[in-house]
């Protein structure tokens, strides 16, 4: 221990020391002008450690002695520990559980061991030191996330046309573990202008949307078309090849879990469309049926969502675009349908093309293996320069699709509604002779009750005012609070098509509403009104999708 | 980490290759129209739940994409067998009781 | 078909990169300074068909085995293989073929020669084989980084058989088979391909790991 201890000593050392600081001030030569203060001496030793306070008894037998408060450990346990032939102290340490905790011993384990040393009559170095773990030393969170950090942290899922996307200098969206496009910015752009624009290309000219996410399944077996019909709410046993049809998959709840196109691709196959973030629980699904309770209908099923890249075209200018990079399907309107798929070359490679449509402009959804993904991407941009064809992003999609009253499950959706809460009664077929999956719960006095929450759209009375998603409904804005909730708003957009704001929401027996004023109360106190109207803003009579 | 053995691929295979899928056996109504809504609400909702041997299906999602049966103890987690789909289980919570 | 059109495999942009270059603008990485004791390489566009079927069928399985040269592997676990094409087992009832020949050329082939509940599936544009190669020390580590799966407990290769798992790799899942020559293949989905490349050359960066082109 380093120090000055006696009294004549720290006397000598002080007057030293103050001499020192007035020669330096400028007052003397350094020398002591007193006389030294003499005081009586006493013999001293330099400072023991004391790891243990001895007792007039035997440790075992005096007063406990903690030694590692958290665990309880006491100095008579360590002796016990030697006394029962322990001798390393990593054993000691797990017999007597001195340093197991959370301080791993940074408050014990010296008096620990040192009082182990004693017992065992040899030197601290000799008996060694325990290994400490954190939190002993501190641990940084780089040690703990590890190699979990940046690209790694979660895989990203990219299309074949993703270095297109970001050399454009697209913004991206998290949809399940897929990148995909937000918006496609032009220079300064905000994204409300960027989405705007997107928006109105689209319904005046072309728009082009990466697609490629949606899961895909394909389906073959000569009971593909009965096990398919079990599974959505309306029928395909007479979908023709060469045909699509939209369906709805329930729940055995009745409650919409996933929707999407399936094709007849031929004889006993079939093509089915999910949602980006349904696609492997969808195919879960299928096959728990099949394997579990439905062994003996013949039908396999494999994901293809990887082997296509889906270029969609849509927009009154779609059908030229297409026309200039493919000769050998006839696109007239009607020999290639609304609803219709064709197999046919695009730009020079093999091609499945589906006239489905999610933007309820004329549509054409291009799906070629993904190796020619870029390829077929850029083919279809150059072919669209003349008409001005506008790449966009998820944003405009779903704009676009609010604007149809088209639902996304699991956005307009919560695994509480039902078709009919939907407004899709007409998706679910009445004459089908097997209990599709989730009938017979359509039928459950709650599915059934009148005041369920129901699809419908709205408008504020001031169209500059965009709802925010996810606001309550409520009637009356003054009622005192808490107030009697109607409902909530599902999706919310600014269109530019219509040059007002639109929203989706689910209202309680909203189907009977139409016209009624509603209000979304605000977190500042502000409440903004509504008219609950139709869900379907734009082209109520579903024309533009079945344009010439 | 539990070590589970898929019988399509006859292998212990790591717990993280495989979901859970629910309680096993139980049967799809033929006429679920034929029932009142208290019947279909039971096969709908209603599940054993047992402290003890369970019959549960697993399903080898990052593996073999079968559906399986495991007999497994919900006390202990102890994984008693595993089987596949139209075969019996040779453990049973009368059997194991005895 | 015409020659202006371009195809990219799924670990198209990674050729030529490697762990201790974070771009393909950095070739003096190849100039030999750097040692590298992992090296991964894709193979070219191939085709790969799912097929579905009853592999106790004696017919179906002499009918793909008259088509591919190969036999059907019915072990779980295993594969067979020719020069030109593999046979993987993935279910009690599902093969992955792989193979140079032409995919819709092959599936009319089996197409032809099959018949009953059967299902074939071209999912090329879907898929990539990547060949991972290098020191066997270095392997089995990276190899125990990646999975779940004791990949250590299989027997060697055979020249036209071996084993195969699909089983995690990573954050996401890969159909891994090991080779005669020691190294191992790995069969990997498009749409993770980019996040198993840099899984890859992160995992392997203490050993020095390289994407060939
Ligand atoms: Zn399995």
């Amino acid at each position: 221990m380093a120090g000055t201890y006696s009294l004549a000593a720290c006397l000598a050392e002080g007057a030293s020391a103050g001499a020192e600081a007035a020669k330096l001030a400028g007052c003397g030569d350094g020398r002591i002008r007193f006389p030294e203060p003499q005081v009586e001496e006493y013999p001293e030793q330099p400072a023991q450690a004391l790891f243990l306070v001895p007792h007039t008894k035997a440790t075992s037998r005096a007063p406990s002695q903690f030694v590692d408060m958290q665990l309880d450990v006491s100095a008579s346990g360590i002796e016990l520990a030697v006394r029962e032939g322990f001798k390393s102290v990593e054993h000691i340490k797990r017999y007597t559980a001195m340093g197991f905790g959370t301080d791993q011993g940074k408050l014990g384990n010296i008096n620990g061991m040192a009082i182990l040393a004693s017992a065992l009559g040899q030197s601290i170095e000799q008996t060694g030191t325990t290994i400490f773990r954190p939190s002993y030393s501190p641990t940084t969170f780089g040690a703990i996330a590890g190699a979990d950090v940046g690209a790694l942290f979660d895989p990203e899922r990219y299309t074949a046309v993703q270095r297109w996307h970001q050399e454009q200098g697209a913004a991206f969206e998290d949809v399940g573990q897929w990148k995909r496009p937000w918006y496609f910015p032009r220079g300064v752009e905000s994204m409300q202008d960027a989405v705007s624009r997107e928006c109105l290309a689209v319904r005046n000219s072309v728009g082009i949307l990466d697609a490629s996410t949606l899961g895909k399944i394909d389906i073959q077996g000569p009971d593909a078309a009965e096990f398919i019909t079990r599974m959505y709410t309306n029928s395909y046993l007479k979908l023709a090849p060469g045909k699509c049809r939209y369906g709805v998959m329930l729940k055995e709840d009745g409650m919409i879990f996933d929707d999407g196109v399936c094709a007849c691709i031929g004889d006993n196959h079939y093509l089915m469309f999910t949602t980006t973030g349904g696609a492997a629980g969808v195919l879960a699904w299928l096959e728990l049926w099949q394997q579990t309770e439905w062994p003996d209908l013949k039908v396999y099923f494999t994901s293809v969502t990887d082997h296509w890249t889906t270029a969609t075209i849509t927009g009154p200018n779609a059908r030229k675009v297409l026309a200039k990079v493919c000769a050998d399907i006839d696109l007239a309107n009607d020999a290639f349908q609304f609803m219709d798929w064709r197999d046919g070359t695009v730009a020079g490679v093999a091609a499945r093309i589906f006239r489905i449509s999610f933007t309820g402009e004329l549509t054409y959804e291009i799906n070629v293996p993904a190796h020619y993904g870029r390829h077929i991407w850029e083919a279809l941009i150059a072919a669209g320069e003349e008409f001005d064809i506008t790449p966009y992003g998820t944003e405009t999609m779903h704009v676009l699709r609010a604007e149809k009253g088209f639902i996304i499950v699991g956005q307009d959706t919560d695994g509480s509604m039902t078709p009919a809460d939907m407004n899709m009664d007409w998706v679910v077929g009445k004459n089908k002779t097997f209990s599709f999956i989730g009938k017979r719960s359509l039928q459950r006095s709650d599915s059934v009750r009148e005041n369920r929450k129901q699809l419908v759209g709205l408008k504020t009375v001031d169209g500059t005012q965009v709802l925010p998603e996810g606001a309550q409904i409520v009637f009356d804005p003054e009622q005192k609070i808490p107030m009697s909730m109607q409902g909530h708003v599902t999706s919310s957009y600014f269109s530019s098509n219509l040059g007002h704001s639109i929203a989706l929401a689910v209202v309680k027996g909203g189907h009977g509403l139409l016209g009624k004023t509603v209000y979304c109360p605000l977190a500042d106190g502000r409440s903004i009104a509504a008219e609950i109207v139709s869900s379907v803003f734009y082209d109520p009579k579903g024309e533009r999708q079945n344009a010439e | 980490m539990l070590l589970i053995h898929c019988p399509h691929c006859r292998e212990d295979r790591e717990e993280e290759e495989y979901s859970y899928s629910g309680e096993a056996h139980i049967v799809r109504p033929l006429e679920p129209e034929a029932l009142s809504d208290q019947e279909w609400g039971d096969y709908l909702f209603f599940r054993k739940n047992p402290k003890g041997i369970h019959h549960e299906m697993w399903y080898h999602a990052v593996g073999c994409r079968r559906y399986f049966y495991a007999t497994r103890n919900t006390l202990s987690y102890e994984i008693l067998e595993t089987y596949k789909v139209g075969e019996q289980p040779q453990v049973s919570a009368q059997g194991a009781a005895q | 078909m015409p020659n202006n059109i371009t195809r990219e495999t799924p670990l198209h942009y990674f050729h030529k990169l490697s762990s201790h270059a974070s771009s393909a603008q950095s070739p003096e990485i190849f100039n030999g300074q750097v040692e590298f004791a992992l090296v991964v390489k894709e193979a070219p566009l191939s085709s790969f068909l799912n097929l579905r079927g009853n592999g106790s069928d004696k017919g179906f399985c002499s009918a793909v085995a008259e088509v591919l040269g190969v036999t059907v592997p019915t072990e779980p676990g295993t594969y067979h293989s020719n020069k030109d094409s593999s046979i993987y087992w993935l279910g009690p009832d599902e093969w992955l073929l792989f193979s140079c020949i032409d995919a819709s050329n092959l599936e009319a082939q089996l197409r032809k020669a099959l018949s009953g509940h059967i299902s074939i599936v071209d999912i090329s544009g879907g898929q990539t084989l990547i060949n991972l190669r290098g020191d066997p020390c270095a392997l089995a580590i990276l190899l125990k980084k990646s999975s779940v799966y004791d990949f250590a407990a299989w027997p060697d290769a055979d020249i036209n058989a071996g084993r195969c798992a699909q089983t995690t790799f990573a954050k996401a899942t890969a159909v891994v088979t090991n080779k005669a020559d020691g190294s191992y293949d790995l069969i990997l989905r498009r749409s993770f391909a980019d996040y198993i490349a840099k899984w890859l050359l992160d995992a392997g960066q203490e050993f020095g790991c390289r994407i060939e082109a």
